[in-house]
């Protein structure tokens, strides 16, 4: 199958990239516009693959990138919390989704994927896994989340308009690498590293590791029922479970206090006003802050029965942790005072710099910018 | 019983410029090319043009054509507010012709470049330097005797750094070693007709009616006449000593008399202490030159925050050769250099890519180590491998002094007090894959908290590279062998003795590089220190074939001098203390070259530091003025406002009483 990604930039895209390449897929990136990509290529997980450049609010230019292709996983979106990216979160995530998935219909691509998350099924207060049939309530929502509720509701609606089948995939928290740009999920790891207080919260989530999400996606693409919603997660993790598997993966100590949820928002609220001194993404913000104490625990049955299988949390943190130990994210003292334990090292494949640049290194990674251009009001 | 050595110097005492040429003579040289006279020309004490028209009118008398005279424009000079050679020249009184009607040109020497004529162990090794001096047939240079806060006094090795644009991130002192080592001046001349004396006769003149002249075949002799005429010793410069230490004290014989100068005096020494570890930062050091005296005559205005600094220094400094006046100057610049040492040691810790990297000499000739010893390193290493090999691996806790093993790769053992160790890792790479981007022999430079060096690939005295059988296990394996030499500076290990003063590791090593089919190998040994920061540094990396992948394993033996304020502890005596600091600090030293090695392999960077200071960015002060100039207008209109609004355009840029020009910024 040719199989067209949106957001191979990203971590989800890239792994999805990864995964249908590894099932014999071809492969098509289409990523945004940007004058510092050079050459229609995408070097992703080693691999060159064919890069085709469209934004997502050009349908003319989507449907082009799109001609030939067989199967779309659309995985670009805006992931971040905080009111300075509500508009942005909301635009590219439903309208992106609105215009890619006309695009599809208009290229005739046969079967569609769309990225969205958990947390359109809701999350609890008692300890309990939710699944597919369940919605997001009345609980606290950051924008994000409304935003993916949105985007499911237009991505169903669209595909239903224009006769596309259109499957959800719905990762859970997902962890690991690449990226070229901190997501949250990956930052409530380096937010443990960066803690000096060693502290934990009341709740827990689900964490999966994006190459198993990556799989998870191409198992949707040929087998998902279209008009379906499927959890793609991995285990169900109290806070403190899962800290606690950091601190042994990172050889830190802890975890040691719980801290409440107004500690949580406050230091959220300090965060954000530092990053807005500093011009730079808060590493936590009060949206995710009032989630604290919630359980947003999830079953991903229905994708099992399709073939879909996770590795468990610990593995998903090694490879969260193997990522953030190679990103300027992590800052050198604190990478410096970590005990990475093997398993972390071995949840990486080291990549070869291409030979004709080896002596020529990289120029200094980008800090995580900002997905969308910051709106100065 | 007079020396039998051939005249190098000779001192005239009382005389005046008259005695230039009969000085020369006595030293037998003669000249009849293109010549350059590089001159001091700072502000405010050049040369006098009297000794410069005398040497000039005798260059041409000896047949020499053209003569140029100049330096180069460097940030002592831009600092204090001079922006032209030419201009400098013109204020000491150098106008192109001698009263005797002979011409010159006066030249920037910096204008004209070429690469360094020098060998790749020099710090000027892809640099550049003057053309023309380069070039010239006879290069002269003229100094004037002057003290100096921070180097005691200045005479010709001062001036010669005008043969050079500055070195960003090297000592001055090394690149004058290795101007006078590969690009000489024929004559040195010391003008101490009139000496500038005093704390820091060179930026505060004090001119004393000295009438002598120093005139040299070589520089380092010159100065060191100087240095005695001065009252100081000559090794109070870091310049002469670090000349002396690299080439050696000066050879023939000086003639005249050596006795101190009539009212020659010096800043404290306590002072000058204090001056030096302040200068030991450049930036500071460039504030420290800029701030003390002046304004210069002709020079542009200083900044502001400069013009404060300068009116609170300075008579502070005046008062600096008194034994108790210089408390407030010693106290002063004390104080900022251990404000200095303070974030020095922070970002030694904490903030890494703050660290200015350094450019250094190789600090020593590979040419004295005969091609045994470099062949020769594995043997010498062999001992150690040994020792490392019994040791095993994983042992339990609660083990003897000396002998103890972290269970993650490293293994150690205490031999004549320096620690014997190994660490290794497993990198998840395919060995030919590796090693096509991981240069074994560039391997020192791929450690942990590297801060820079030098190193040269030694051409084979015995002709083209060695291929041998190597120690594989087939015996077949052939090898190819590189010698090279080495010098790399590390930050203070464990970092954290920054913090007591705790100084760069800087060691000079002799290496070979080896290179199988399935292991390549660097073996290193430390011949020297430079800043006696080591007793031992030896060891070796080797990267080995494994069945799928490759094996990386350092070894080494290392000893390394702790600080003043530790000299009383001894660790050795509390093993409980002294294991798991030690294991701690390889740890994290291992853990992060490995990483450094698998960012190599993947292309990523990974170098601590920044770019040292580039001399031609503005100084500090300036900065600083920028910054107060944002914080003013973010607090609000300036007291002045009020004046501008009534559309008094004067009071816009006027000086206040403290120095500060009120600017109006954009709205
Ligand atoms: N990470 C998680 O834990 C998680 C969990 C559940 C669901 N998801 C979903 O998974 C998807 C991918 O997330 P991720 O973690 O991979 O995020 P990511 O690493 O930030 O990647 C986002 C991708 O979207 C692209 N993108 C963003 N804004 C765009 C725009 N305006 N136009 C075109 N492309 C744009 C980015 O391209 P550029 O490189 O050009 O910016 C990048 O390729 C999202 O839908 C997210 O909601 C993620």
């Amino acid at each position: 199958m040719k199989i067209a990604v949106t957001g191979a930039t990203g971590m989800v895209g890239g792994q999805v990239v990864s995964a249908a390449l590894a099932a014999g897929h071809e492969v098509v990136a289409i990523a945004r516009p940007d004058p510092e990509r050079r050459g229609n290529t995408l070097r992703v997980g080693g691999h060159d693959v064919p890069r085709a450049a469209a934004a997502l609010t050009d349908t003319a230019s989507l449907t082009r990138a799109l001609r030939g292709c067989d199967g779309l996983i659309h995985c670009a979106a805006v992931y971040a919390f905080g009111a300075a990216r509500a508009a942005e979160v909301d635009q590219v995530n439903t309208d992106g989704t609105r215009a890619v998935i006309e695009a599809a219909a208009a290229a005739e691509v046969s079967r569609v994927v769309v990225t969205t998350s958990s947390v359109t099924c809701g999350s609890s207060l008692l300890p309990r896994a939710r699944s597919e049939d369940d919605h997001l309530g009345v609980e606290p929502a950051p924008a994000y989340y409304a935003s993916k509720v949105a985007q499911e509701e237009v991505a169903l609606e669209t595909g239903q308009r224009h006769g596309i089948p259109v499957v959800l995939a719905l990762p859970t928290v997902v962890l690991g690498g690449p990226f070229i740009r901190l997501a949250p999920s990956n930052a409530i790891v380096l937010r443990y590293l960066l803690d000096p207080t060693r502290s934990t919260f009341a709740g827990g989530c689900n964490v999966v590791d994006a190459r198993d999400v990556g799989a998870g996606h191409i198992a949707l693409l040929e087998h998902g029922s279209p008009g379906e919603r499927y959890l793609l997660g991995g285990e169900d993790l109290s806070w403190r479970m899962l800290h606690s598997l950091v601190a042994d993966l990172a050889g830190l100590p802890g975890p040691f206090a719980e801290m409440p949820a107004a500690s949580a928002w406050a230091l959220s609220a300090a965060a954000e006003w530092w990053a807005g001194l500093s011009d730079s993404t808060p590493l936590t913000t009060r949206e995710e802050a009032s989630t604290v104490g919630r359980f947003y625990w999830y079953t991903s049955a229905r994708a099992h029965d399709l073939g879909y299988a996770a590795r468990p949390a610990r593995a998903a943190v090694a490879a969260s942790l193997a990522w953030l130990a190679v990103s300027p994210d992590l800052p050198r003292w604190a990478r410096e005072g970590l005990r990475l334990h093997p398993e972390v090292r071995a949840a990486r494949d080291l990549v070869g710099a291409p030979l004709a640049a080896a002596d020529d290194l990289s120029p200094r990674p980008r800090r995580s910018p900002p997905a969308w251009p910051r709106r100065r009001r | 019983m007079p020396s039998r050595d051939p005249l190098a110097c000779v001192v005239v005492r009382g005389g005046d410029v008259a005695a230039l040429g009969p000085a020369i003579a006595r030293l037998g040289a003669s000249w009849d090319s293109q010549a350059v006279v590089l001159a001091r020309l700072s502000q405010p004490t050049p040369v006098s043009a009297p000794v410069v028209h005398a040497l000039v009118d005798l260059l041409h008398d000896a047949g020499c054509a053209p003569v140029s005279v100049g330096s180069t424009l460097h940030s002592y000079d831009r600092d204090r507010g001079h922006l032209s050679v030419t201009d400098l020249a013109r204020r000491a009184g150098l106008l192109g012709r001698t009263p005797r009607g002979r011409s010159y040109d006066v030249v920037d020497l910096g204008v004209e470049l070429l690469d360094a004529p020098v060998p790749e162990a020099s710090v000027l090794s892809g640099q550049q330097v003057s053309r023309l001096w380069a070039a010239a047939g006879v290069r002269v240079v003229v100094g004037r005797a002057v003290t100096d806060l921070v180097h005691g006094y200045a005479a010709c090795l001062a001036t010669l750094l005008g043969a050079a644009p500055e070195v960003a991130g090297a000592n001055p002192a090394d690149v004058a070693a290795d101007l006078l080592a590969h690009l000489p001046p024929a004559l040195a001349v010391v003008d101490a007709l009139s000496a500038s004396v005093g704390p820091d006769g060179g930026r505060l003149p004090q001119p004393i009616d000295s009438r002598a002249l120093v005139v040299a075949t070589d520089a380092l002799a010159a100065d060191s006449a100087c240095a005695a005429l001065l009252g100081v010793d000559r090794s109070a410069s870091l310049l002469v000593e670090r000349s002396l230490r690299a080439l050696g004290a000066p050879s023939g014989r000086t003639e005249g008399r050596l006795s101190t100068l009539e009212g020659a005096h010096s800043a404290h020494p306590l002072a000058r202490s204090a001056a030096r570890s302040l200068a030991a930062e450049p930036r500071l050091a460039r504030v420290l030159s800029a701030a003390t005296g002046g304004p210069d005559d002709g020079a542009q205005p200083a900044d502001p925050v400069l013009s404060t600094v300068r009116a609170l220094l300075t008579p502070l400094v005046v008062a600096a050769d008194d034994p108790a006046g210089h408390l407030p100057l010693t106290t002063v610049l004390g104080g900022v250099a251990s404000l200095r040492q303070g974030t020095v040691a922070w970002a030694t810790g904490a903030d890494k890519a703050t660290v200015d990297r350094r450019e250094v000499p190789l600090g020593f000739d590979p040419a004295a180590y005969p091609d045994a010893e470099f062949d020769g390193l594995p043997e010498f290493f062999a001992p150690f491998d040994e020792l490392l090999a019994g040791l095993p691996v994983g042992l339990p806790d609660g083990l003897p002094d000396g002998l103890s093993d972290t269970g993650d790769g490293m293994r150690w053992r205490l031999v004549d007090g320096a620690t014997v160790f190994e660490v290794s890792r497993h990198i998840r790479a395919d060995f030919d894959a590796f090693v096509a981007r991981v240069d074994v022999g560039a391997g020192i430079s791929l450690m942990a908290d590297y801060l820079g060096g030098r190193r040269v690939i030694l051409a084979d005295q015995s002709g083209g590279s060695t291929t041998t059988d190597g120690p594989g296990e087939s015996g077949k394996d052939a090898v190819t062998r590189t010698r090279q030499a080495e010098r790399n500076l590390y930050l203070p290990q464990p970092n954290y003795l920054a913090a007591w003063g705790g100084e760069p590791i800087d060691v000079c090593k002799i290496e070979l590089v080896e290179r199988g089919a399935d292991w390549h190998r660097l073996t290193w040994r430390t011949v020297s220190s430079p800043n006696g920061s080591a007793e031992f540094d030896d060891g070796s990396l080797t990267f080995t074939r494994t069945d799928s992948w490759t094996r990386a394993v350092v070894r080494g033996r290392q000893l390394f001098a702790l600080p003043t304020a530790w000299a009383g502890i001894d660790l050795a005596a509390l093993p409980e203390l002294r294991n798991p600091l030690l294991e701690e600090a390889y740890r994290r030293f291992f853990t992060t070259t490995f990483d450094n090695l698998e960012a190599c392999f993947e292309g990523r960077e990974f170098r601590i530091g920044r770019p040292p200071m580039d001399p031609t960015e503005p100084l500090l002060t300036q900065s600083l003025d920028l910054l107060l100039g944002a914080v003013t207008q973010g607090l609000g209109d300036p007291p002045e406002s009020a004046a501008r609004r009534s559309g008094d355009s004067a009071v816009d840029s006027a000086v206040d009483a403290h120095g500060f020009r009120h600017v109006r910024g954009a709205r």
